[in-house]
């Protein structure tokens, strides 16, 4: 068992353990065996819960579990997160269980993998234990999902638009 | 006082794979009442994690009893019934405070939460949640 500051190598390029679906009590034993085999490489796991629809309590102390074991093998542990995640998944981590949640959190594989960089602290690394600060975090999160779904909804527009007036040109071509 | 209206009654083994089932059965039903999107996403919620616990720990191990589901419908109020025929929750238990962290998504979750339990005839936790949330 290994314990304490553990700076992970930069070379070591991440495991990327990706979760899709619904995850609940029902799954865990597959992603025991998934997780198993991603610690058998021996390289810093990135948890990418983006495509995960639905998940319970139990996937969260998989998740605790996972990061401590990581922790314990001297390894980078970080979930990623994405601003898009579905929102079940964001108000699970960040607001129903805040606490629970005691591992690093990124919104992407660019910051997870910068945040494997760092030194991982031993006891508890990525507990935020003020309640402001998981306040907070659950915003930075809400606000820029929100922000994420105008962007795309604005991309739609811009498409549609763009569309309609090749429409118009092609027309005018026409009759011209 | 209006009429409550019984939308579901499922019956499933106590076993991890009716955690999915029952979540989905109940979502049918949430879906057809036309809830918006985060009463449905509080009441999967809710009834995942309930029938967790009734898989985990009212019969002592996965498979050894059953988890009733029933859903009933009542003017703007859902009330969801999770109930099994175990070994009962100890009191202490009943409370977010001493209970897991399903328990306490439960109390913030649903509008109203009672738990009936005894050691002879299991324990039922009644869950409403406001429609028109």
């Amino acid at each position: 068992m290994r314990a304490g500051n553990s700076t992970p190598k930069q070379s070591d390029r991440p495991t990327v353990l990706r979760l899709a679906g619904e995850l609940d009590l029902g799954s865990l034993d597959g992603l025991e065996l998934r997780l198993d085999e991603a610690f058998g490489l021996g390289r810093p796991i990135l948890v990418d819960v983006g495509d995960c629809t639905f998940a319970t309590v139990d996937v969260l102390h998989f998740l605790v579990r996972a990061a401590r074991d990581a922790r314990e093998r001297g390894l980078g542990f970080v979930v990623v997160l994405p601003y898009s995640a579905s929102s079940v998944l964001r108000r699970l981590v960040l607001e129903l269980a805040p606490d629970l949640a005691e591992f690093r959190i990124a919104p992407s594989l660019r910051v997870g993998s910068a945040l494997l960089a760092r030194p991982v602290r031993s006891a508890a690394p990525a507990r935020v234990d003020d309640v402001r600060l998981r306040e907070l975090r659950a915003m930075v999160w809400e606000n820029a999902s929100r922000l994420e779904a105008l962007l795309a909804s604005r991309d739609v527009l811009l498409l549609e638009k763009r569309r309609t007036l090749e429409q118009v040109h092609a027309r005018r071509g026409a009759s011209a | 006082m209006g009429v409550s209206t019984t939308e579901l009654q499922l019956v499933l083994p106590a076993v991890p794979a009716s955690v999915r089932r029952a979540r989905n059965a109940v979502a049918e039903v949430v879906d057809e009442l036309a809830a918006g999107d985060r009463v449905a996403d509080d009441v999967r919620l809710c009834v995942s994690e309930a029938v967790s616990n009734v898989v985990r720990h009212a019969y002592g191990g996965p498979g050894r009893g059953e988890v009733e589901i029933v859903v009933e419908h009542e003017g703007s109020e859902l009330a969801v019934v999770i109930r099994d025929s175990g070994r009962g929750m100890a009191r202490s238990a009943r409370s977010a405070k001493a209970g897991g962290f399903g328990m306490k998504i439960i109390e913030k979750l649903a509008r109203r939460l009672t738990i009936t339990s005894s050691a002879r005839s299991g324990t039922e936790l009644r869950m409403a949640f406001d429609l028109e949330r």
